[in-house]
């Protein structure tokens, strides 16, 4: 029996989001399939609505046999990120309507203390942990509680995985490294999944927000393009290296 | 000793305030305003930015550089951005209304005044040709995209300059770096 390759793609509150984190899903395993089904690989592209599935999606394969996970989803530096409208939309309340509204005061897209006074949105992707939950919803002025599909790390078997698997985000920021938040108090979430694989696996995600568009392939299916941040066994490997240059053993660039 | 003490921790308690109240300026309130009650027609261009769940994704063509337009609607006409002609490279030509950002002092009064990416979207209509998503998929389960000539315009009827009629969505923009 040959391995897993896994690739999944999200919800999004765009219908033109979906279809193309479909068809970048499809890219995948098409390359996947080229390269890797005379080994006897088992493609499987599935698509989730929530965190829960992509923890249910990651803990369905056997033990050992996850060689290769992709991720085409929205995403930053807190986690892969799903967000629906909220209907009606909710109060912030003070502390919540406060802290969006200061985060983002002095950012090229503010926010009135108007606007932050209603969540007009919910978060249901996966994230970290729940510091990063939080500060994702403060940011976005998101609702996270009483989103029971709402999941974190800790709910994934990394036992799944096999020594040395790659693990790919295609979304946004994964491996965004804010200062002091990501330099002297957390992990970003790509080195916090890097922490929890194996010592030789691999884990890629982008430093900035990903735009099909501009893949200079010409290829707007194909979201293996820009600066990327490398990690091995919770190290980082490569720093803000171009992807289209590099290429991993089990990866879909090997 | 301890008065040493004492004043470090005076000192640092001080100087924590100083900085929280230096980031937080609790003594500026911030607001946009139209820049005016006329209706302004921009071209926009659709691109496909999907970072994020909330990244912008129509941007004004201009010389140079182009700038994100965070798009505000009426009930009554569809967003853009949700439609089948959210496809990368569409153009559109929008009617509707600009504004700035206001950053006021509230103990002397003084404002700062700045442009802002918003616009309220009275009526919008596809550049032809354009391309947009189809219900279809190909072989391999793709999305198919198709072109089209036909063409598509969206007006708020019942536009009578009234800001509060108009929905503005949480946007950021995602191609400033």
């Amino acid at each position: 029996m040959g391995s897993t390759r896994l690739i999944i793609y999200t919800d999004s509150r765009k219908k033109s989001d979906v279809n193309t984190f479909k068809n970048a899903a499809i890219t995948l395993s098409k390359t996947y399939k080229a390269k890797y089904a005379k080994d006897g690989d088992n493609i499987k592209v599935v698509f989730v609505k929530d965190g829960k599935e992509i923890v249910k999606a990651i803990n369905a394969v056997p033990r050992g046999k996850l060689i290769s996970l992709d991720i085409v989803s929205h995403g930053n530096q807190g986690g892969i990120h799903i967000s629906r409208n909220l209907s009606p939309a909710e109060k912030a309340g003070y502390v919540k309507k406060n802290m969006h509204f200061q985060i983002r005061k002095n950012s090229d897209s503010p926010q009135t203390e108007t606007d932050a006074e209603l969540m007009e949105e919910s978060m249901h992707g996966l994230y970290s942990d729940s510091m990063s939950k939080i500060g994702v919803s403060f940011y976005y002025n998101q609702k996270t509680s009483h989103s029971p599909n709402i999941a974190t790390l800790d709910e994934i078997n990394f036992n799944v995985f096999a020594e040395n698997s790659v693990v790919e985000f295609h979304g946004c920021r994964t491996a965004e490294v804010i200062p002091v938040l990501n330099t002297w108090l957390k992990d970003n979430f790509a080195q916090k999944i890097s922490n929890l694989l194996g010592k030789k696996s691999t884990v890629i995600g982008h430093i900035t927000n990903t735009a099909p568009d501009k893949n200079p392939n010409g290829n707007v299916n194909d979201y293996r393009y820009g600066r990327v941040r490398v990690y091995e066994n919770g190290k980082l490997l490569k720093d803000s290296v171009e992807r289209t240059k590099l290429r991993f053993p089990n990866s879909s660039t090997p | 000793m301890l008065k040493t003490l004492k004043i470090v921790f005076s000192l640092f308690v001080l100087l924590f305030i100083a900085a929280a109240f230096y980031m937080l300026v609790p003594l500026e309130s911030l607001y946009e305003v139209r820049v005016t009650n006329k209706i302004e027609s921009i071209s926009v261009k659709y691109i496909n930015v999907t970072g994020e769940p909330n990244c912008a994704k129509l941007y004004e063509v201009l010389d140079g550089a182009d700038s994100a337009v965070f798009t505000a609607y009426p009930v009554t006409v569809p967003a853009i951005e949700e439609t089948s002609l959210a496809y990368s490279g569409n153009v559109f030509n929008i009617k509707g209304y600009r504004y700035n950002w206001v950053r006021e002092n509230k103990l002397t009064g003084n404002k700062k005044i700045t442009k802002s990416n918003r616009i309220d979207v009275s009526a919008w209509e596809v550049e032809t040709p354009y391309t947009l998503w189809s219900d279809e998929l190909d072989k391999d389960g793709m999305q198919l995209v198709i072109k089209s000539e036909e063409p598509v315009k969206h007006v708020f009827k019942d536009d009578s300059g009234n800001n509060e009629l108009y929905r503005k969505d949480n946007f950021i923009d995602c191609l400033l770096d």
